[in-house]
């Protein structure tokens, strides 16, 4: 009996372990809300000075790249998606449990929110990411209705579906990326979609915010208060905003008067910050990469000249800062390239040392072809007319060689690319494939083949092709 | 309570642990007492009172039956009140509607329009399990059969036994009272086997028979829109929904049992190797047919009227042919009392039951004739091919006469089968059509490859003759454990429950 016992509790032991695994998989890892929670833990005790708080108008708009490159600010983003004020106050409860910051800004748009109950998205990403306490069972339980609670109080019901969704980032450490790697919860949106905005710098009514948003917007007040840290509450630009919802940030600004915090709703700063809506806006709420760089500069000066912040640059223990940054402003620099579509002006975007270059000449094409001899010579490939790879990095082109079966590969952290040229004895030529993990990339079948790796990144940037005879880039 | 919820699990930990603390003579008080609160839970204290009432009933009766034994007339008097008032609360809850629709269609032959509408009645769970096992306890005290029950808690027990009355088995009071009464020691194997039983249960209902359920419930919510396969496909994928979702649910009701160490009456044994309708009934809801055959169909065929009618159709048809008249009328009797038992609708006293026993009737009276046909065209019946096209055979007629089950009315029923046969359509095996049906391509894959494992399983029980989980004994540990562990897994990951999904309650809890 006591055989059968033991073995049944190591069945049981074995049993808990897979299902934990299986959670770690099946786990949800919404950047929107949940990551960045999980990330927040990991930081290093009183290492975070500037603790943002609130929606995606905040971490999609306040670039930590930008605070720390260029004033040396340890800034991290501590929100989700469409954060209502209670899960907001409950994020601020958690986060002073670990990290005691010289700064906290308070990201305030969803103060116009009326309904008192997100949708189910929107609970699992304001809440899953907290370690389990009570201030965790709280935000469950004012975020979602009575009926609804067990279904969030067992994760595993909510997440257990995935399985028609999981893929390689949900098995690999850090998802996959270096971007997550010292991940601050910043996520940057890189299209640009030209709006018009609205002005509502003559709207001076106010609106009555919904009483369970007041509440908690007063609770968030309070607690800071009662902490002793300095908040700062901000409305971040936005060409979406209304009329009516102006009306609200007008008394969300008269509640903070009441307690003495500084709010500042920067859709009335807009020529201050020098925003364009034509060119920084991703979407009709965020700013987009060149946006968030203005606005955040103009956050950063403000509280460069009011916290008393250090600079950490160069401060071992604040790596992970530098590392990120590194990260985002590389990415930030690569949207010049995925958005060029000239060929003259390409070559010269592509003359920099942080990417790997993998020019395959593929096909036929004309020696006489000046477009592409121009490419080609601007990497010093020689071009004769011959198909094959070369590996430009650090400004030196390097042939994959030629024989029956050519193969190369070059490892980042996450990904794999991959080169081979084969002599294919039907085509009278050599064959080339580039592929980045096991996607391939071949845009023209006659001409150049460009794909481009970060070294920065470990992120494919851009694959493009130049069809011989042409002149156009093809994506 | 759902046998899939916290709620019922939380109450089963607490049953277990507070049945093997008590000591062994008192431990039927235990099951007493949640199977109380099982009732009341689930049922509310209104209909758990009119449960109640047919208990006292049958107990005041039985009391009767025992003790004017002696008095024939009397005590066949008290047996008649006895079915009666079982018969009656079972018909007031359960078929009411089948005698109000029959009634108006019958007057509408006659030009005459009754106002009768169809009432919406919530009936006690399980009424139609505990009312047959109840009747039985009469029929068994009459002919003495079995010891009338003095202690009417314990006959209370009996009825309300709660892992039987979520969707039987039918339980019989000389098969399983006393497995129920008798407390029983902890066994760890029966314990083990109990919780494999139970996840077993969870994957045929949870992964299995819930995705089956999107394809029937597709088809036959828009059955006017399909037509030729889609029918076809339908039909057999309910008739395997009905399965596991049937058997699903008395895998986790016996695995639940077995936690207390009582073993029920199995309801299932491979029905789907049946290579006649008749030997599919003996497999295929085991203790209703045992039920009808021992308390309706050999009592009716040794009374006096049925004797009678023999004997007057001996005389007009000859003797050969004369002495089989009362065998096809009483099966036929006893398949509309199946259909009727199933609910007071047309589509499932055909569905379910006549259509049996018009093939089974048929089958008999053409026996001769099949006989024929073999010898004509020199076929061997004693070859794999042969077995292999009867159990084919059985299971298209059992989908064909399942749809009627599952179909909305009688008449959507046959709409269906018209459209079947009118139109061609085999492309849909080979395009994306079955795709539309409302599981992808993945939901699928998972589909099969969760209907080749019951396959599997299937096959190892025909030919080891043993349980699944005897032969998993018998293995080594890791095979073991990694069957289990994929088992647990499986359900884990790939059942539809929690919020995402639209879970179908089981379909025989409503009977």
């Amino acid at each position: 009996m006591k055989k059968k016992i033991f073995g049944s509790l190591c069945f049981g032991i074995v049993l808990i372990l897979l299902l934990f695994l299986t959670k770690n998989v099946f786990s949800f890892k919404y950047g929107d809300g949940i990551y960045g929670m999980e990330k927040f833990y990991e930081q290093e005790e009183g290492t975070v000075d500037v603790l943002i708080l609130g929606p995606s108008l905040a971490f999609a708009d306040i670039n930590t790249a930008t605070l720390w490159s260029e004033y040396g600010i340890s800034a991290f983003h501590l929100g989700g998606s469409i954060q209502p004020m209670w899960n907001t106050y409950y994020y601020m409860k958690e986060a002073l449990k670990y990290q005691r910051p010289k700064v906290m800004i308070l990201e305030a748009s969803v103060t116009n929110m009326m309904s008192d109950y997100s949708d189910q998205s929107r609970i699992i990403k304001n809440t899953y990411g907290m370690k389990w306490s009570k201030d965790k069972l709280e935000a469950i339980r004012v975020s979602a209705p009575r009926e609804q609670w067990n279904e969030y109080l067992f994760e595993h019901l909510q997440y257990h579906s995935r399985y028609e969704e999981i893929s390689r980032a949900d098995f690999l450490a850090n998802q996959g990326s270096l971007q997550y790697e010292d991940w601050k919860g910043f996520m940057c949106l890189m299209k640009t979609v030209p709006q018009e905005g609205t002005d509502v710098s003559h709207v001076k009514e106010r609106s009555e915010l919904s009483s369970k948003t007041e509440e908690y917007y007063r609770k968030t007040i309070e607690l800071a208060k009662e902490e002793g840290i300095p908040l700062l509450i901000v409305v971040s630009p936005h060409a979406g905003i209304s009329e009516w919802s102006q009306t609200i940030y007008n008394t969300a600004a008269d509640i903070a008067g009441e307690y003495q915090v500084p709010f500042i709703n920067y859709n009335l700063c807009l020529e201050e910050i020098g925003l364009d809506y034509s060119t920084d806006m991703a979407d009709p709420m965020h700013l987009n990469y060149k946006g968030n760089q203005k606005y955040t500069r103009n956050i950063a000066e403000y509280l460069s000249e009011r916290y008393n912040l250090t600079d950490h640059r160069g401060d071992e223990r604040y790596d992970s800062w530098e590392r990120n940054s590194n990260w985002y402003l590389a990415a930030m620099s690569y949207q010049e390239i995925v958005e060029c579509t000239d060929l003259t002006e390409m070559i010269s975007l592509l003359q920099r040392e942080d990417l790997d270059l993998v020019i395959s000449v593929d096909g036929t094409y004309s020696q006489e072809d000046g477009n592409l001899r121009a490419f080609l010579q601007a990497f010093q490939i020689p071009s004769n007319g011959d198909t094959g790879i070369w590996i430009v990095s650090e400004g030196k082109a390097d042939s994959l060689g030629w024989g029956p079966e050519q193969i190369r590969q070059i490892s980042y952290p996450y990904h794999v690319l991959t080169m081979k040229s084969a002599w294919s004895q039907e085509k009278g030529q050599y064959t080339n494939s580039v592929s980045f993990d096991t996607t391939f990339y071949k845009q023209v079948e006659n001409g150049i083949n460009v794909v481009l790796c970060s070294k920065v990144t470990g992120e494919l940037v851009d694959s493009f092709g130049i069809l011989a005879g042409e002149i156009e880039i093809y994506r | 309570m759902d046998i899939l919820s916290f709620t019922f699990y939380g109450m089963m930990l607490f049953a277990v642990l507070l049945y093997y603390s008590t000591p062994i003579k008192y431990r039927w008080v235990i099951l007493l007492g949640f199977s109380v609160y099982f009732v009341f839970h689930a049922n509310g204290i209104k209909l758990a009172l009119y449960m109640a009432f047919v208990i006292v009933c049958t107990y005041v009766i039985s009391l009767l039956l025992d003790k004017y034994r002696e008095k024939q007339r009397l005590c066949k008097a008290i047996l008649v009140l006895g079915i009666v008032i079982n018969g009656t609360s079972l018909i007031l809850m359960k078929e009411l509607n089948f005698f109000l629709n029959t009634t108006r269609i019958a007057a509408s032959v006659f030009g005459k329009v009754l106002p009768l509408s169809p009432v919406s009645i919530l009936a006690p769970v399980g009424i139609s399990y505990y009312t047959l096992s109840l009747t039985g306890c009469l029929l068994d005290v009459y002919w003495g059969s079995a010891k009338v029950e003095k202690n009417v808690l314990k006959l209370a027990l009996f009825a309300g036994y709660f892992p039987a009355l979520v969707s039987g088995p039918i339980l019989r009071k000389r098969e399983s009272f006393e497995a129920i009464m008798e407390g029983h020691a902890f066994d760890y194997s029966n314990f083990c086997f109990g919780l494999q039983r139970i996840v077993w249960g969870m994957f045929k209902k949870l992964v299995i028979s819930e995705r089956l359920a999107v394809i029937v419930n597709t088809v036959y919510g828009d059955y006017y829109v399909y037509s030729g396969f889609y029918i076809w496909v339908a039909a057999v994928a309910f008739l395997l929904q009905l399965y596991t979702d049937f058997s699903g649910c008395i895998d986790i009701c016996l695995g639940c049992s077995q936690l207390f160490g009582v073993m029920l009456p199995e309801n299932f044994d491979l029905p789907f190797l049946s290579k006649s309708v008749s030997e599919f009934w003996r497999h295929w809801h085991i203790t209703l047919g045992g039920w009808l055959r021992d308390y309706i169909y050999y009592p009716m065929l040794k009374s006096d009227f049925i004797q009678n009618i023999g004997e007057h159709s001996k005389k007009i048809l000859g003797k050969k042919r004369g002495k089989k008249i009362p065998l096809y009328l009483v099966t036929m009797i006893s398949w509309f009392l199946i259909g009727f038992w199933h609910g007071g609708e047309w589509n499932y006293i055909f569905g379910v039951g006549l259509f049996y026993g018009m093939v089974i009737v048929s089958g008999q009276i053409l026996e001769p004739v099949f006989k024929k046909t073999i010898t004509l065209f020199q076929i061997h019946t004693d070859c794999f091919s042969w077995q292999f096209f009867q159990v084919a055979r059985t299971f298209f007629i059992l989908a064909f006469a399942n749809s009627f089950f599952r179909a909305v009315s009688l008449k959507s029923a046959f709409q269906m089968w018209r459209q079947a046969f009118c139109n061609w359509n085999p492309w849909i095996f080979f395009d994306e059509s079955l795709y539309n049906l409302g599981l992808d391509r993945r939901e699928w894959h998972i589909l099969e490859f969760s209907l080749l494992a019951l396959i599997v399983c299937g096959l190892i029980r025909h030919v080891t003759k043993k349980t699944v989980r005897q032969w998993l004994l018998a293995q080594n540990l890791l095979f073991r454990w990694t069957a289990f562990l994929l088992l647990v897994l499986s359900v884990f990951i790939y059942g539809y429950y929690g919020p995402g999904f639209d879970a179908q309650s089981f379909i025989y809890i409503q009977f």
